[in-house]
């Protein structure tokens, strides 16, 4: 029965090695999933997820994550977009970068319009745009672009096909466009 | 904008999102069975030239005798050379897939007869002598193939249309049958080509492309919630004759008579466990995806670099795909878009660009060798396709 959240993270502050181990555990196989979706490596993802636990490690404390889970996730996809983008041997045919270009095609603007947004600005937005969407919707687009899974990954993990999640996410993008678009924010 | 701002941002938007996306359970636990329900409750009315298949249970004994013993060894494919030699040598290279599901179910007051078989057959060209590139013919294997009857057994009646079911979108498992003949009791004989469970889409939104094929833009889409009631489900033209099913189709309960089932399955079994599962995906203008899966075990000298190099990398199998199209002439691809997927080693999606525009109607076969890793260089595949 893996330990909760709360327990792992007394760990941390307590400074007991068994806390990587408990995290591993835990949530060893969603950082690897997650990992692995960015850089489609299971070498490379393997590293990634080590080093993700070591930035924990040396972040908590003094940091005190609300949950646990999203704060390791947030970290080993941060891990894995730096190893990512810096990795020139990367293979470019992972979930991640398909699902970013899907995104880069769709959201594509002069250069002096996307400057006036910085990345704070821009989440803020996107959690405007979650918020409209029904459950179902907002979960698939986390899945794809904050967890870079594939489409079947997706539709194994809410139930659809794959091919409904694929046209679900094409109108979830054109979506975005309007909803950024109403804002004035792009294109 | 480009995505690494989009993907800075994504990085910063509040926890609650990522927690809930990893959290999500589905609220349909039991699609499986709805599965099951949709064919079981829609697919057996008979359109033209397709049946659908209900067994008795003893039936469904032997052959769930053979499918658990079958299932009970996890590692099917084992391509070596020594064994790719056997596979040449089997002289009735057929790929079969059944899916099983017993019982009744009762849903929303419906009673769902369960009790159905689908097997799939997928017809392979005996491989041995042939090259690639040769010209290939299913017709030599009709000859090979059993003869089944399906015999209509009884007839019910929906009270009431599921929820979920769509016009033209509700797909149901039906047979493809080759040669079918209507006999005098009644009864259908003939070569079964191809039996499948057909997915289906419960909400339906919009362009919705099944099996590949898009959707005739003459065709409305109906909108999820909307009443069906009194429209035209289905059309059909049967024995010369065309119908047009509406609010409360039947639904025929059929039983099959197999004269050489059994020891028909175990061979095929054995052929089952020498080669891959491939499947078209996806076929656009100038672009066929595959998806191909498969499970190996490995001679006990195999080294743990080249196991993880097939088990992990996957995606560089495979470097050589040629499209054989029905009047003979060979298309060559480059590939490119493989994806591996997630948490299943062994499955991946590989997608071929064309230069020229292809029909999918138009292809007979796909065949696929050449891979980067030596001690798989044997796996040769010829997959038919199917268009629907």
């Amino acid at each position: 029965m893996p330990m909760d959240d709360e327990t792992i993270i007394q760990l941390f502050f307590e400074r007991s090695e068994q806390a990587i181990r408990e995290l591993d555990i835990k949530y060893g196989s969603l950082c690897h999933s997650l990992s692995y979706n960015i850089l489609g490596s299971r070498e490379d993802a393997e590293e990634c997820v080590n080093d993700a636990y070591q930035a924990v490690w040396s972040s908590v404390p003094p940091t005190r994550p609300l949950s646990l889970q999203a704060y390791l996730c947030k970290v080993t996809r941060n891990v894995s977009l730096t190893r990512y983008h810096h990795n020139s041997a990367a293979k470019r045919n992972s979930s991640y970068t398909v699902a970013m270009q899907e995104i880069e095609e769709l959201l594509s603007a002069p250069e002096t319009v996307e400057a006036a947004v910085d990345a704070r600005e821009l989440a803020e937005l996107i959690e405007g745009f979650l918020e409209q969407l029904n459950r179902e919707n907002r979960v698939i687009f986390m899945l794809r672009y904050g967890c870079s899974e594939s489409y079947a990954a997706i539709a194994k993990r809410v139930g659809l096909s794959r091919k409904n999640v694929s046209v679900r996410l094409t109108r979830i993008r054109q979506q975005m466009k309007d909803y950024l678009k109403e804002r004035e924010v792009f294109i | 904008m480009n995505h690494k701002k989009f993907s800075e941002a994504m990085n910063l938007i509040d926890d609650r999102f990522y927690e809930e996306a990893n959290n999500y359970t589905p609220r349909r636990q039991n699609r499986a069975w709805v599965k099951w329900c949709a064919a079981a409750a829609c697919a057996a009315v008979v359109f033209s030239g397709t049946v659908v298949l209900a067994a008795n249970l003893s039936f469904v004994d032997k052959i769930a005798d053979i499918l658990l013993n079958r299932n009970s060894d996890k590692e099917h494919v084992v391509a070596t050379t020594e064994q790719k030699e056997l596979y040449a040598q089997y002289s009735n290279p057929l790929d079969i897939d059944v899916e099983l599901e017993c019982g009744r179910l009762h849903l929303d007051g419906i009673c769902y007869d369960t009790t159905n078989i689908f097997i799939s057959y997928r017809l392979y060209p005996n491989i041995e002598g042939l090259q690639p590139g040769d010209p290939v013919n299913r017709q030599p294997l009709r000859d090979q193939l059993p003869k089944y009857r399906v015999k209509r057994e009884a007839e019910e009646w929906l009270t009431k249309l599921p929820d979920w079911y769509r016009p033209n979108e509700c797909w149901m498992g039906g047979t493809d049958f080759l040669d079918s003949t209507v006999q005098e009791d009644g009864s259908l004989e003939g070569y079964i080509l191809y039996t499948a469970n057909w997915t289906y889409s419960p909400i339906v939104q919009g362009d919705v492309i099944q099996c590949g094929i898009e959707i005739p833009p003459t065709l409305r889409l109906i909108e999820e919630g909307e009443d069906t009631t009194g429209l035209i489900l289905q059309q059909s033209h049967t024995d010369g004759k065309y119908y047009e099913y509406t609010y409360n189709p039947p639904v025929i309960l059929c039983e099959i008579t197999l004269d050489q089932e059994i020891r028909q399955l175990e061979l095929v079994t054995d052929a089952l466990e020498l080669h891959e599962t491939v499947e078209v995906t996806d076929c656009s203008l100038t672009s066929l995806s595959l998806r191909l899966s498969g499970s190996y075990s490995f001679p006990e000298d195999t080294s743990d670099s080249v196991q993880n190099r097939v088990t992990n990398g996957l995606s560089s199998l495979f470097n050589h795909i040629t499209i054989v199209m029905k009047d003979g002439s060979i298309v060559t691809g480059d590939s490119s878009g493989r994806t591996n997927m997630a948490d299943n080693a062994g499955v991946f999606q590989q997608s071929i660009l064309f230069e020229q525009p292809i029909n999918l109607d138009d292809v007979e076969w796909v065949h696929v060798d050449g891979t980067g890793i030596p001690e798989f260089e044997g796996i040769d595949l010829w997959i038919p396709v199917h268009p629907e």
